[in-house]
Parts: structure tokens; C-alpha cells; sequence
């Protein structure tokens, strides 16, 4: 979650367009923070530097592909849901995704957006209300500390 | 044994069910509920107790297959972590696996006995934190049922 209390989704692809239009998808229907990443290493770079809620990846990109960059993601930043986008699904990529990447979703290509919207908002949703469980907990626990002293 | 935690595993062949049950209770020492069909797993599952803490499931079996079991276990026990089984895998019921019945795990017979018992370690050794957040997506995904 950004400063402002928005989500923030990290999406990977090679292609320019998908990223714009992608961008512009979340954005405006889910009201999130968005980065985008041409490249898995430029995904990691952007994981290393601040949280990210969500990360969206492409599988077929140049150099490290979506499977490798999102088996790095869930080792760097577990706490990130990471899901799947591809038009070359297969059985070995489908169960590396699985067991190796922990994906939580696996969409093939075409995607329809409103199906995207209704996964990822769910995703989010289900994230903002662990975080406002895990809150009101610490809260709670700070506040049973205090009475103590 | 309880303590070590239950699985239950489910599958219509008595030789892989008898080998699993060799594997998960005698050699790791887990408390096993073994069931032959989908819908025996079912009234196991209504029966067990928070101690229940992996289901391992089959594919294909007579009746309710191994995908319609755990996507009902995903709904009444989203905190207990789900593997599918298979000597059949294919693309889209791998994929349907992930995206139904939120599996943790997705393994092609024959079964690698080492390798599945690292998997169901790390599997059960997961941390209260991390079932929650499960639970909730789960929860908040069970509405959204398409597959692509």
C-alpha cells in the first residue's frame, strides 16, 4: 500500500502497449498505484525498493521470464500475491508456476478485463482486510501493554 | 500422533492409498484419514477438527473427482493447504486447479517420495500469518468463479 492508502500492483511485460493499456485498466477501475517493468530485472529493482501488493507477469518476456522473475519475487517479497498472464500456457510452466512461483492465479490470453478486475479486486480486497485485521490487533495488543504498565 | 497434525488423503486406488498412508503416518508421523472417493472425503472433512492440517487429493476417481473435492474444501476449510494428484496431468487442469481449488500444489504421478515429503514439511510448516491470508483470498476470490 502506497502512502495514500492505495493498493500497489507491479506489472511486468515486454510490450509497451500491454503496459499502458494494463496501466490504465487498474488504475482507473481499481483506483491503485501502478509501476510497470519491461523486464523481470526491472521488476525486481522496483520490488527492492518499496512494497508492492500485487505483482502481474507476463511468462514469454526476454532474458528472465516471468516464471524465474516471479520465483525471485515470492523469495524477495513474499508478501506480494504474484500472478500469471501468458499466451503460451503449457503443463511444465502451469506446475512451475504453481509449486516453484506460488502463484495464487494463472490467466491465458485473450484476457477478458472485466474478468481481470473481478480477480485482482478480489485479491486486493481480501489483502486490505488482513491488514486491517492485523492493525486493529496490534492495536489492541498495544493497548493491553499499556494498561499492564 | 495428533499432535504431529492430520492429512487427509483421498484416492480411489488402494495401492497408492496404502503406500501414502505408509509414507505420511508411519514414516513422518502424521495422523492419516485416508478416503477412497471424493465424497467419503467429504464427510471426513465436515468431520475433522483443527487439527486437520494438509489434504492430498487424487483426480480421478469415481464420482466427485479430485478438482470438485478440493474446490469444496477451498470454500469450507480455505485454511487447510491443498495438493492435487494426477497420472492424467494436462494444462487446464492444472490451470483449474490454481484457479478453483487455489492449490498449494500440483503433482504428476508416479510421486517422488522425497520430494513429497519436502513439499508436505514445508506445506504443514506454514505459519499462522500465512493461513490467514489464504483464508481471505479464498474467501474473497470464491466469488469470482470463472477459469481463464
Amino acid at each position: 500500500m502506497d502512502p495514500q492508502g492505495r493498493s500497489v500492483i507491479l506489472v511486468v511485460d515486454d510490450e509497451p502497449d500491454i503496459l499502458t493499456v494494463l496501466r490504465g485498466l487498474l488504475e482507473s477501475d481499481l483506483k491503485a498505484t501502478v509501476h510497470t517493468a519491461p523486464h523481470g530485472t526491472a521488476g525486481l529493482e522496483i520490488l527492492r525498493s518499496q512494497p508492492v501488493d500485487l505483482i502481474l507477469s507476463d511468462y514469454k518476456m526476454p532474458g528472465m521470464d516471468g516464471l524465474q522473475f516471479l520465483s525471485r519475487a515470492n523469495e524477495l517479497a513474499p508478501q506480494a500475491v504474484r500472478i500469471m498472464i501468458t499466451a503460451y500456457a503449457d503443463l511444465d510452466l502451469a506446475i512451475s508456476a504453481i509449486n516453484e512461483a506460488r502463484i495464487l492465479h494463472f490467466f491465458t490470453k485473450p484476457i477478458e478485463p472485466d474478468h481481470l478486475i473481478d480477480v485482482l479486486g478480489a485479491v486486493l480486497r481480501a489483502q486490505q482486510a488482513t491488514r486491517q485485521r492485523d492493525e486493529a490487533l496490534q492495536r489492541s495488543l498495544e493497548m493491553m501493554r499499556r494498561r499492564r504498565k | 500422533m495428533a499432535d504431529a497434525g492430520q492429512v487427509l488423503v483421498v484416492d480411489d486406488e488402494p495401492d497408492i492409498l496404502e503406500s501414502l498412508q505408509i509414507l505420511l503416518g508411519e514414516v513422518m508421523g502424521l495422523e492419516v484419514i485416508a478416503a477412497r472417493s471424493g465424497n467419503q472425503a467429504m464427510q471426513h472433512l465436515a468431520q475433522a477438527g483443527p487439527q486437520l492440517r494438509l489434504i492430498i487429493s487424487d483426480y480421478r476417481m469415481p464420482g466427485m473427482d479430485g478438482l470438485e473435492f478440493l474446490a469444496a474444501a477451498a470454500k469450507s476449510r480455505p485454511e487447510v493447504p491443498r495438493m492435487l494428484i494426477t497420472a492424467y496431468a494436462e494444462t487446464q487442469l492444472a490451470v483449474e486447479a490454481l484457479n478453483r481449488a487455489r492449490v498449494a500444489q500440483f503433482m504428476a504421478k508416479p510421486l517422488d517420495p522425497t520430494r513429497l515429503k519436502e513439499v508436505i514439511r514445508q506445506l504443514m510448516g506454514e505459519n499462522k500469518a500465512e493461513q490467514q491470508r489464504k483464508v481471505a483470498f479464498d474467501r474473497s476470490l470464491g466469488s469470482v468463479r470463472r477459469d481463464g
